[in-house]
């Protein structure tokens, strides 16, 4: 549950178990052809978790992501979004996926859609939401990335920055249950870094589900409730920050973090 | 310094040679002939005002059939191309190699004189209906290659960002991938309507009725009539005149296009 992020006019879709976990990978293997890149992945992500996913490139990570919303078919193994299996051939994937927000590596905002219309296309189509309803939820995420007076703007005259901010509200305007970012600073020119790490650190405060692919380990020391570290499509280890970030137990770790400091 | 000169020198020698060339013509050239022959006002005025009313209007009609019907079957078969069903595609490519390798006039005669004889088919509107569905048929192939490459064109993000808001596959095509597509293709499906308003000369081989006559068999008519080439002349004037505000529109079309991005 997100504080103050409920909508009062939807039907409660979060599940009435508790205890169940957010997203559970359960022994997920992914090859492009004849190339494995995951080779037996296992983590558990709790509802308003934070888990950064860090790792040299090539080792996974992305893949990993994008197959926890399927945007990649896994080879083998599970994947269950709030206990619902969405690998399962039958699974509603588009209402499981409304439930999962992305933000790309590229932003990918719509371009020929204004700011405000890219946060209420999905809400009008998926959710069914009424244009005033829609414009209301669009326009109170846009406040809380700090966009408000850029609604009318098209997507090619922001900032990487805001961009990536108008992605993250974009996201959120479908009440998703968690958020999975693909290294969403990657593609930012450094000074505007900051403001897409400030807001996504706000959204880890507000109990938002996060599970995070990225290279900025500051912000993986302050922000995670757990690291993951992946190399060569496996697990190495994962831990809280504190301890796999700063006191590593496994030699690739460390030398990986070596690198990255 | 030499090489300033040199380069005077080659300018000077381009025109005088163009001045030449000029001088040339109009000594030789037999300007009396060229004036009664291609530029008779009498045969002229005797054009107007069926060669507008009529004829140019005919063309404007045929054109807009065949570009019209020929966006919904190319745009069909750009969808059959794109398809995950491999028996779509391969009908697909077998259409569009078929009607793209054929010349147009073969495919119009197909439909004017091959399948009303071979299954006593009698074509709405007659020759001239039977023409414009040729011309839609070629059209179709045309507009779906340029159509898919419009499609593909528009970056897979744009897709992925559509899908992880849990939008259908086909809810992504018609409000994230068509409108973006439809930008891009717009100055080379300007120019296939540019082509198509030439190729709608080809139904001057039929034998249509005379209120059903084009440009092009209209000029032919009263060419014969006259003995003198001018209604070529002014057949040709009108083709011109319809299609450079084409090609203009085209042209501020793709500035306004570089502008918003």
């Amino acid at each position: 549950m997100i504080p103050g992020d409920d909508d009062m006019d939807e039907p409660d879709r979060r599940p009435a178990t508790a205890g169940v976990h957010a997203i559970e990978v359960e022994g997920l293997q992914k090859s492009f052809g004849p190339t494995p890149v995951l080779t037996g992945i296992d983590i558990v992500v709790d509802p308003g978790e934070v888990v950064c996913v860090v790792g040299p490139s090539g080792s996974g990570k992305s893949t990993l992501l994008r197959c926890v919303n399927r945007l990649e078919e896994p080879t083998a193994g599970r994947i269950l979004i709030e206990g619902a299996d969405i690998t399962d051939p039958d699974a509603d994937v588009d209402a499981l996926r409304s439930r999962i927000g992305m933000v790309f590596q590229q932003f990918n905002l719509f371009p020929h859609l204004s700011v405000l219309d890219n946060l209420m296309l999905a809400q009008r189509r998926v959710r069914r939401r009424r244009k005033a309803e829609a414009e209301r939820i669009a326009r109170a995420n846009l406040d809380k990335v700090g966009l408000a007076e850029r609604a009318g703007a098209y997507p090619a005259h922001l900032s990487g920055g805001q961009q990536q901010r108008v992605a993250i509200a974009r996201a959120l305007s479908m009440d998703p249950d968690m958020m999975l970012f693909d290294e969403p600073t990657s593609a930012l020119d450094p000074e505007l870094v900051g403001e897409v790490l400030e807001v996504m650190r706000r959204l880890a405060d507000e109990g938002m589900t996060m599970m995070v692919v990225t290279h900025e380990m500051g912000f993986a020391r302050e922000v995670a409730d757990r690291v993951v570290f992946m190399d060569g499509g496996v697990v190495v280890e994962e831990g809280p920050p504190g301890r796999v970030l700063v006191e590593p137990r496994h030699e690739r770790t460390r030398r990986f973090l070596q690198l990255v400091r | 310094m030499r090489r300033r000169q040199r380069q005077r020198l080659v300018r000077g020698l381009l025109y005088a040679s163009f001045l030449a060339a000029v001088a040339v013509l109009v000594l030789i050239g037999d300007w009396e002939t060229v004036a009664s022959e291609f530029f008779d006002l009498d045969t002229a005025r005797g054009m107007f005002p069926e060669v507008v009313t009529l004829a140019a209007r005919n063309t404007v009609i045929y054109t807009a059939l065949a570009f019209a019907f020929g966006l919904m079957f190319g745009l069909l078969l750009a969808l059959m191309k794109l398809s995950p069903i491999a028996p779509y595609r391969w009908l697909a490519t077998i259409y569009i190699e078929t009607f793209r390798g054929l010349p147009a006039l073969l495919t119009i005669m197909l439909f004017a004189f091959g399948i009303p004889i071979a299954f006593q088919w009698q074509p709405p509107f007659g020759f001239a209906g039977a023409g414009v569905i040729g011309l839609i048929v070629v059209a179709a192939a045309y507009i779906a290659e340029t159509l898919r490459a419009g499609i593909e064109a528009v970056p897979k993000g744009q897709v992925e960002a559509a899908r992880s808001l849990g939008m259908s596959p086909a809810w992504a095509m018609v409000s994230v991938v068509l409108p973006q597509a439809v930008r891009i293709v717009i100055p080379p499906l300007t120019n296939e309507l540019v082509l198509l308003i030439k190729d709608t000369s080809l139904l001057a081989l039929l034998a249509v009725t005379a209120t059903t006559r084009e440009l092009t068999n209209f000029a032919r008519v009263e060419l014969f009539d006259a003995a003198n080439a001018t209604p070529l002349v002014i057949a040709g004037a009108l083709y011109v005149a319809i299609t450079i505000p084409l090609t203009q529109l085209v042209a501020v079309l793709e500035r306004r296009n570089a502008r918003s991005r």
